[in-house]
């Protein structure tokens, strides 16, 4: 059974974060998801992998905007299927732990017996889910849930709930002294070929008289050859073909355990994910920051926001951190100079982190925004880790940059933070002028935080087209306001401090 | 005798298998290389093959007609096919030579069929798909002639009279707690596809679902196996009086032929899936082309044995081109020590060994002279004390000056470094001027700047290092002597981040 609740049934994914990993550090991530998940690794997992692949359909996006605003209006009963869902989880983690410890034991009817185990725990894992979603299915309004429900109810009828428990029960009852039919052909090498088990069936109770005539070889039918059980390996080869097939059968049923245990598993995944959502917005709202679900345009590399904010700082510092607004004319470049520490990286990351949320159908932290669909997210920040390796910087950077463009498609985002800087100012200007003019020729959106004056004078002063410029803001005391408003790029001074701390060398 | 190695009479396996291994094996690394192919122990034996070097040009071109006929998906099909079903009458003779009595003779009327089958299988993808290499084209008709022999069309209709009559042996085992019994009402009816059509109302028609898991896993019949068969036998004496007439007959069915062909194509489509696997993990690979001439061209090549290593460790290779026209003579190697040298000598003589052997290289573009032998020579410990080294290399040198040839290719790498370097120098100078007279290609590595100036003949190349005054190494070895490059926009160029490379990266992609 499909569960269609994060995204659409025909959805087909496209990598728009090939480097989750960059990104996720880069945009640091790692704050949000814990606040979805509250403590949960799964949840935090679950979540992780779903922001991590943000969709590049606009209408699916719009399709997991709509199920997210359903399970907001219905947090408690996310809740529950998601608590149901776990604990059947647990059961069967646990019964298949059980089951690798025994799995030395290669006793057949132990094999069955855990066959049959496992159903039973599928069976109330279930009919639990099926209650939840009964009553859930009372409160929610028509939409992907209400589908998703209706849906499940209709697989999972009554009809099928007794079929399985009969035949579960079948399975049971050969154990206790039924008859196994098995087909063969003599194959190569004149060995039996093709076993096929035709019947398994459950031996009336009159067995005293049969057992009597079977003695005496009398209830033999035409064409019927007794095989006796003087012969002790004959019997016991018997009794091993008889184990083999009904380990055989039992395996039948394992496929069915796998289908339901993915189906829980894909189902988990899902609801985690809604739930974390719920976490989010409530930790959220519950401080009295605004959240919005964002408008998805249509059009291209279009993307503007009222009073935008760093999510990541809200909840780090448990305060709300200046927020910033743009509006976007068709811009390709937007260029932010400034001073140091003066909020730059955090409008950066606060730009990312809306994007990626508004592609992944989330809410975002601003009043309102507008923005496209973009085929891919990438980040280039400066990396500083590893500090003994200074000359290699450079290279370092721009093989992170070639790697970059070789799965980077028009049409995409960049963040470039502080690139280019690990050369001289020069050649730096150079590089920066080059690269970003060939990203925006192929309609790649560029957001460039930068200490390269040269460069950015010089694209102010020859008025780059679709380009906008921003700096830090400073009240007239000459203070960092921590905003970014649009501006002409000052120079800072900063450049060289930079490249003397980072290289180690006058730049 | 039928060869994919040689268009002349090719060597047979038990020849094959008297060949030492070549001296250049260990300094290109190709042990490595050798050991990574022949992982699985079973094809161990495969190994001598590495060490059948083409005598001939045209050996050569003919061992890469067939590697290239292997790239053919349907061709590639084909073949595999024909190996597993090689393979698999070779275990049935095998089992046949194992067991007693009845099965015995069994296994031997499988091998009967299963072989010619096979053969004919392989005919008849090969008429669909016609091969384009001579190789293949007379391997199918050997073949064809082979099943189309009166003898063998007569034996394969008998062999087959008697399997149809095995192929209707069906039964039915009942077993019971207290009873069991055997009957001859097959039925094919599958009770497991009840359980899973149910279960996971799969609608589309099931196979039928039977158990690999059997009792009867070993080869030899098991007690409940033999009952079953003697049950057949009493109702059918005839049928097993004539198997084991027909099978006494007919034994030793499979060709010692037929079984180096099996061999040959493991060797063939072993390498090229390795080679392929590169490929995949984005090493380029290309089938070089011979030249007519003597001109050398690589274009990105790499020691593929290292890039195996580093895939595996996950770091990046550095590609290298080697080019040198038909008129330059040597292709001298400087730069500083541990800035890849010694693995672009590797590199190309890989290339060297992978083009004779039909091969595709680790190299974006090839284009490869024929080389009868490969003679390389890398600075060794051999040798306890300063004299005794350059002794020991002194003596290689002489015995190679005998056996070098206006076809072969010689690689030097830090000779005569226990010399001093004036020496070192006018030793080299002169045992260039040798060989150059004697029309090989030299490809020396040297830490003397000086041997690359004497001649205009001579293409240079240079390690070179990060230009900030590290020295850190780039493992990139540049055509010309170093003449300080700026050393950032060398690395815009490494990764072509120009302003054209990126337009046209990206608009590729549109």
């Amino acid at each position: 059974m499909k569960v269609n609740l994060l995204n659409c049934e025909d959805y087909v994914n496209s990598d728009v974060l090939p480097f989750k990993n960059d990104v996720f550090e880069d945009f640091d991530l790692q704050p949000i998801l814990e606040t979805m998940s509250k403590n949960d690794k799964y949840v935090y997992q679950a979540c992780r992998n779903i922001m991590l692949s943000p969709s590049g359909d606009r209408k699916n996006i719009l399709h997991r905007q709509a199920a997210i605003q359903e399970a907001l209006a219905n947090k408690k009963h996310i809740f529950q299927l998601y608590i149901t869902i776990s604990e059947t989880f647990t059961d069967i983690i646990n019964q298949r732990d059980r089951m690798k410890k025994e799995s030395n034991s290669t006793l057949p009817a132990v094999r069955v017996v855990n066959s049959i185990d496992t159903l039973n725990i599928l069976f109330t894992g279930l009919e639990n889910l099926k209650k939840v979603i009964i009553d859930a299915n009372n409160q929610f309004e028509d939409g992907i849930f209400r589908d998703f429900f209706m849906h499940f109810l209709k697989e999972y009828d009554d009809d099928f709930i007794a079929m399985m428990t009969q035949k579960r029960d079948e399975l049971r009852e050969i154990q206790m002294g039924g008859e196994v039919k098995i087909s063969g052909r003599i194959g190569r090498g004149m060995k039996c070929d093709r076993l096929l088990v035709n019947s398994i069936t459950k031996v009336a109770a009159k067995r005293k008289f049969e057992r009597w005539d079977s003695l005496f070889g009398t209830k033999l039918k035409k064409n019927e050859v007794r095989i006796s059980y003087d012969n002790i390996h004959l019997n016991q080869d018997c009794l091993d073909l008889q184990n083999t097939a009904l380990l055989h059968v039992a395996s039948c049923f394992e496929d069915f355990n796998k289908e339901i245990s993915k189906l829980f598993d894909t189902l988990r995944a899902q609801i985690a994910f809604f739930y974390g959502c719920c976490n989010l917005h409530t930790h959220m709202t519950g401080m009295a920051f605004r959240l919005c679900f964002p408008e998805i345009e249509e059009r291209y590399h279009a993307i503007e926001a009222d009073c935008l904010y760093d999510l990541v700082l809200a909840i780090r510092t448990l305060k709300r951190p200046m927020d910033n607004s743009f509006k976007s004319n068709d811009t390709l470049l937007y260029l932010i100079t400034g001073v140091n520490r003066g909020g730059k990286t955090s409008f950066l990351r606060s730009i990312g982190t809306a994007q990626i949320m508004a592609q992944c159908g989330m809410f975002v932290p601003c009043k309102t925004m507008k923005t496209s669909v973009f085929r891919g997210i990438f980040t280039h920040f400066v990396r500083n880790e590893d500090e003994t390796l200074n000359s290699g910087r450079l290279e370092e950077e721009l093989s992170r940059l070639n790697r970059i463009i070789d799965t980077m498609n028009p049409g995409s985002m960049i963040f470039l933070n502080e690139s280019f800087a690990t050369t001289s100012e020069k050649e730096g200007a150079a590089m920066a002028e080059d690269i970003i003019r060939a990203l925006n020729d192929n309609q790649v959106t560029v957001f460039f935080v930068t200490h390269i004056y040269a460069f950015a004078k010089k694209a102010f002063a020859e008025k780059y087209p679709r380009t906008k410029f921003f700096e830090t803001e400073q009240n007239e005391r000459n203070e960092r306001t921590f905003r970014i408003i649009e501006g002409e790029p000052t120079q800072t001074g900063y450049a060289m401090e930079l490249y003397r701390k980072t290289i180690g060398i006058g730049g | 005798m039928f060869s994919l190695f040689d268009p002349e009479k090719g060597l047979s396996f038990a020849e094959v298998k008297e060949l030492k291994e070549p001296a250049c094996f260990d300094d290109l690394n190709l042990p490595e290389y050798v050991k990574i192919i022949l992982e699985e122990p079973d094809n161990a034996e495969l190994r001598p093959y590495f060490y059948y070097m083409p005598k001939t040009r045209a050996a050569a071109e003919f061992r890469q007609s067939v590697a290239k006929d292997l790239c053919d998906p349907d061709i590639r099909g084909a073949v595999n096919r024909f190996i597993l079903g090689i393979d698999v009458s070779r275990r049935y003779q095998m089992l046949s030579e194992k067991t007693e009595s009845v099965q015995k003779w069994k296994w031997r009327l499988d091998t009967i069929v299963q072989y010619y089958d096979s053969i004919e299988l392989f005919c008849e993808a090969l008429n669909s798909t016609p091969p384009k290499s001579q190789a293949l084209y007379d391997l199918h008709k050997y073949l064809f002639e082979i099943i189309s022999r009166k003898d063998v069309v007569s034996l394969r209709t008998q062999a087959k009279e008697i399997n149809d009559e095995f192929e209707k042996m069906e039964f039915r085992i009942t077993i019971g707690k207290d009873r069991s019994c055997l009957d001859f009402e097959y039925s094919d009816y599958d009770y497991c596809n009840e359980i899973r059509s149910e279960f996971l109302r799969n609608e589309g028609a099931e196979e039928t679902h039977s158990f690999t898991e059997s009792p009867f896993v070993d080869m030899m019949v098991s007690p409940l196996e033999q009952f079953i068969l003697e049950q057949f036998m009493k109702r059918n004496r005839v049928l097993f009086r004539n198997l084991e007439t027909f099978c006494g007959i007919n034994r030793d069915i499979i060709s010692d032929d037929i079984t180096d062909l099996i061999r040959e194509f493991k060797f063939y489509t072993l390498n090229l899936d390795y080679l392929a696997r590169m490929k995949v993990k984005n090493y380029p690979i290309t089938f070089p082309k011979l030249s007519e001439d003597r001109e050398v061209y690589l274009d990105n090549c790499y020691d593929i044995v290292l890039a195996e290593k580093n895939s595996n460790e996950f770091k990046e290779v550095v590609l290298n081109d080697i080019m040198k026209t038909d008129e330059e003579t040597a292709i001298i190697v400087t730069g500083p020590n541990q800035g890849g040298k010694t693995t672009l000598a590797r590199a190309f003589g890989q290339a060297a060994y992978l083009t004779g052997m039909g091969l595709p290289v680790g190299a974006n573009v090839a284009r490869m002279p024929f080389f009868d032998n490969i003679f390389t020579l890398f600075a060794s410990m051999t040798g306890s004390t300063v004299e005794g080294r350059l002794e020991h290399e002194l003596g290689l040198v002489k015995e190679l000056l005998g056996n070098v040839t206006k076809h072969s290719l010689v690689i030097f790498n830090e000779l005569f470094t226990s010399a001093s370097t004036v020496d070192a120098l006018s030793m080299m100078r002169d045992l260039l001027s040798r060989l150059i007279a004697s029309g090989a290609v030299c490809f020396v590595v040297s830490h003397t700047f000086e041997l690359a100036y004497d001649s205009d003949l001579y293409v240079s190349l240079v390690a070179t290092v990060v230009q900030d005054g590290s020295f850190r190494r780039t493992y990139r070895l540049i055509r010309k002597p170093a003449d300080g490059v700026a050393y950032a926009n060398s690395i815009v160029g490494k990764y072509k981040l120009d302003y054209e490379h990126i337009r046209t990266r990206l608009s590729n992609k549109r």
